[in-house]
């Protein structure tokens, strides 16, 4: 049997952990099926469209994927608890795809099923109109399967996971701290780059020609492309890293 | 076999083990011993992989200690202190006895009713002693090549340290190597067959039970005698450890080693 992969052991590995670790998500989901209660109970008392209950599940899907790292293997890098993760006899290349598999896949599929059974639930239930579940699931499956959203999709969840195996404690506030920061010191970076650009031209006006002349019609859409493919491969790369550094984080983390 | 060599450990700069080499070999029950923070914890953690040597190696049957799925299938381990997972003991026995070749579900169950564990009752919803012992039980039904136990009988209570000896002596066989790190000496007295005592940079004492037993008489009499190594009054007599110049074997007290170990360690 290889030491790097081996299919029936992973497959092993897989079932290991949803049964162990997925109940404790089911906890977490709790609370986000509360918030359907509550999007249901402002659709009723105050005539809040139905159909806007649809973007409350999205929105909950993705918080719940984000969050999942942290309901489902928050414990794995705990000096006291983690050992049990870290001892199970299976690859570390195993390990990472089983938890990308369960974050990036079983969780959504999880998380999406329970919250839009929860709004049918309630709809059967009071028999007001036509709940969030008919259009996410029938009427709009397109930006599923744009590769972009995809590879975005992936590059987010895959920086969760880093940071879950990165932080041992206050994982969520030190990751939301992470993200602002970040935000901060890219905002100050561009701005900076922006008004030491602008220094080259001769009056504000002139730089205005400028941009008007290079970011309109045809160029614009140039831009456009440029910037997409500039995002997809800056994605790409993020999700590279986080999912390597998450790889050597689950070999070498000490307990 | 396990093979420790110069191994070199510290935490934040402050060294814990030094230099340390030792083997343990299949067929015996280690008893592993030595003061409070002196790195038995450690030793074990960097013996499963679960610390990083910064010097030094450890390998398992001729292998470098690497979290690898061959070499974790070989080991099980069980920390002073275990949460345990929150679902329930069978479900989690169900689960991770998939990755071990020759666990014996029979005997798993067999062990968890001497025990007087309920399968089907979670880890979370179990006292220490219960959790203490359903994860022995799992240890020893995993059947593992080595098992390592930290400190396997605090939190037991008086029938369950008979029963942990009991199932421990039917568990051993020449393939298995047990080590067991305790301070709690008089519960694994019997079972020991070769002792191991640490010290925070040397092993002070790593023979076997009968090699010490041929080196040391052990005694208690209401005065020692005058050769005697080492003496501990106690109620209406005293302790004692002499030189054993005769064929004559008695009966080890860990203790009374252990304090004189200690204190010829001090003396040089």
């Amino acid at each position: 049997m290889s030491d790097t992969f081996d299919f029936g052991r992973f497959c092993k590995l897989l079932k290991y952990e949803c049964v162990n670790y997925l109940p404790r998500y089911v906890k977490g989901m709790m609370v986000f099926a509360g918030f359907i209660v509550a999007s249901w109970v402002v659709t009723i008392f105050y005539g809040y469209s139905l159909n806007d209950r649809t973007d409350d599940i999205s929105a909950l899907v993705v918080f719940a994927t984000l969050l999942s790292p942290y309901f489902v293997y928050g414990d794995i890098n705990d000096r006291k608890k983690g050992y049990l993760y870290a001892m199970i006899p299976a690859s570390n290349l195993e390990k990472l795809f089983s938890m990308m598999l369960v974050c990036m896949v079983a969780v959504p599929l999880f998380a999406y099923v329970a919250l839009t059974a929860t709004d049918v639930l309630l709809w059967l239930f009071s028999m007001i109109g036509v709940g969030g579940f008919n259009k996410i699931v029938f009427l709009n499956p397109a930006p599923i399967f744009d590769y972009g959203v995809l590879i975005f999709y992936i590059a987010s969840v895959s920086t969760v996971m880093m940071f879950n195996v990165l932080f041992r404690k206050h994982k969520i506030m030190k990751t939301v701290l992470f993200f602002i920061a970040t935000s901060f010191v890219l905002a100050f970076g561009i701005s900076m780059a922006v008004s030491m650009f602008a220094r080259n031209f001769s009056s504000a006006s002139a730089f205005y020609i400028w941009l008007g002349y290079n970011f309109s019609g045809h160029s614009l859409h140039e831009t456009i492309s440029l910037i997409e493919i500039i995002l997809l491969s800056l994605n790409i790369a993020v999700a590279c890293v986080t999912l390597f550094v998450t790889y050597r984080r689950i070999k070498r983390v000490n307990y | 076999m396990i093979e420790v060599e110069k191994l070199y450990f510290s935490y934040s700069g402050l060294s814990v083990l030094e230099n340390l080499s030792t083997t343990f070999k299949e067929g015996r029950i280690y008893g592993l011993l030595g003061e409070n923070g002196v790195g038995k914890s450690t030793l074990f953690k960097l013996m499963c992989g679960l610390l990083t040597t910064k010097n030094g190696t450890v390998s398992i049957d001729g292998s470098l200690m690497e979290r690898k799925p061959g070499i974790l299938s070989k080991i099980y381990y069980v920390p002073e202190d275990f949460d345990g997972p929150d679902i329930s003991v069978k479900n989690y026995a169900a689960g991770i006895s998939q990755f071990y070749p020759n666990y014996d579900a029979e005997l798993f169950a067999r062990l968890l009713a001497e025990f007087e564990i309920d399968a089907e009752r979670k880890f979370t919803h179990l006292s220490l002693g219960q959790r203490k012992r359903a994860v022995i039980a799992l240890a020893l039904a995993l059947k593992t090549d080595y098992l390592l136990l930290d400190e396997p009988t605090n939190g037991l209570d008086i029938p369950s340290k008979t029963l942990f000896r009991k199932m421990m002596a039917a568990a051993m066989d020449d393939k298995r190597t047990i080590i067991i790190s305790t301070h709690q000496v008089r519960d694994v007295e019997n079972l020991l067959d070769h002792i191991m005592i640490l010290d925070k940079q040397n092993v002070l004492l790593d023979k076997s039970v009968s090699d010490i037993q041929q080196e040391y008489l052990f005694g208690t009499a209401l005065t020692a005698p005058e050769d005697a190594l080492y003496v501990e009054p106690g109620l209406g007599g005293c302790s004692y450890i002499c030189e054993n110049r005769t064929e004559e074997e008695s009966r080890m007290n860990i203790e009374i080693l252990f304090n004189y170990i200690h204190l010829k360690n001090r003396k040089k």
